[in-house]
C-alpha cells in the first residue's frame, strides 16, 4: 500500500483558490452597489419628469409613469436581494477557520 | 413571459379604457349639441378595441411560441360614429331648427352612457388589480431562500 505524502502545495493552491473566489466576488459585489444606485436614480429621475410634466399641463399617463417606476422599483429590489445573497457568501468564507 | 410584458399586458389595457372613458365623457358633454363643423347633430361616438401584442418585451424562449398563442394586450383600433339617426324635435324657437321647425338632437341615451362609464371604470379597477398581482408575484419571488 502506498502511503501518499500530504502535499502542502494542494492546500496553497485551495487556499489560493478561496482567495481569488473573494476577489472576484468582491469587484462583482462593487458593480451591483453601482447598478442598484444606478436604478434608485432612474426611479427619482422618471419621479422628478412625470411630477413636472403634470405641473406644466403637458399630456401624462399617470398609469404609464407609476408601471416604469414600478418596473425600476423591482430591478432595485431585486439588485439589494442579489447583494444580500454575495454579503452572506462573503461571511461564510470569512468564517472558515484556517 | 417576463415582468415587463406582463406589466405592459396590464398598461395596454389602462391606456385602452382611459381612451373609452374620454370617448364616453365625449358622448354625455355632447348630449346636445345640435351643430358640427361638418353639418348635422353630434353623432355618438364608440370605440372598437383589439387586441395587440404588448410592446416590446422580450419573449420567454423556453416556451415554443409557435404552438402557443402569446398573451397580447389590447389596443383601440377605431373610434366610428354610431349609424342611428338623429332624434328629431319639434322646437322651432331653435336657432337650428329647420323650416319645418325641427331640430335634430343627438341619438345620445344619458342613462346608457352612465353605465358604459361605470364599466369603464370598473375595468380600469380589474386592470390595475391584475397589475398588481403580476408584481406582487414578482416581488414574492424575491423572498426565495429568505428564512
Amino acid at each position: 500500500m502506498e502511503i501518499t505524502s500530504i502535499g502542502a502545495n494542494s492546500l496553497i493552491q485551495q487556499g489560493s483558490k478561496l482567495t481569488d473566489a473573494k476577489a472576484t466576488n468582491g469587484a462583482s459585489f462593487g458593480d451591483l452597489l453601482k447598478d442598484a444606485l444606478k436604478d434608485l436614480q432612474g426611479i427619482q429621475a422618471e419621479a422628478d419628469t412625470s411630477a413636472a410634466k403634470l405641473a406644466t399641463g403637458e399630456p401624462l399617463d399617470i398609469h404609464e409613469a407609476m408601471i416604469a417606476m414600478e418596473k425600476t422599483s423591482i430591478a432595485f429590489q431585486l439588485g439589494l436581494q442579489v447583494r444580500n445573497k454575495l454579503i452572506e457568501a462573503h461571511q461564510e468564507i470569512m468564517r472558515m477557520q484556517v | 413571459m417576463s415582468l415587463s410584458s406582463s406589466l405592459n399586458i396590464s398598461g395596454s389595457a389602462l391606456k385602452a379604457e382611459r381612451i373609452r372613458m374620454d370617448v364616453i365623457s365625449s358622448n354625455i358633454a355632447n348630449a346636445k349639441t345640435t351643430r358640427t363643423p361638418g353639418g348635422g347633430p353630434f353623432k355618438r361616438q364608440m370605440v372598437v378595441f383589439a387586441p395587440e401584442a404588448s410592446a416590446p418585451g422580450p419573449v420567454d424562449t423556453n416556451l415554443d411560441w409557435t404552438k402557443l398563442r402569446q398573451p397580447q394586450g389590447v389596443g383601440v383600433v377605431a373610434i366610428v360614429e354610431d349609424k342611428t339617426p338623429p332624434t328629431i324635435e319639434y322646437e322651432p324657437s331653435h336657432p337650428d331648427a329647420d323650416q319645418n321647425g325641427y331640430v335634430a338632437y343627438p341619438d345620445i341615451n344619458e342613462v346608457a352612457e352612465m353605465v358604459d362609464m361605470m364599466s369603464a371604470t370598473r375595468a380600469y379597477e380589474a386592470n390595475v388589480t391584475a397589475l398588481n398581482a403580476a408584481k406582487n408575484m414578482a416581488m414574492r419571488a424575491l423572498e426565495i431562500g429568505r428564512g
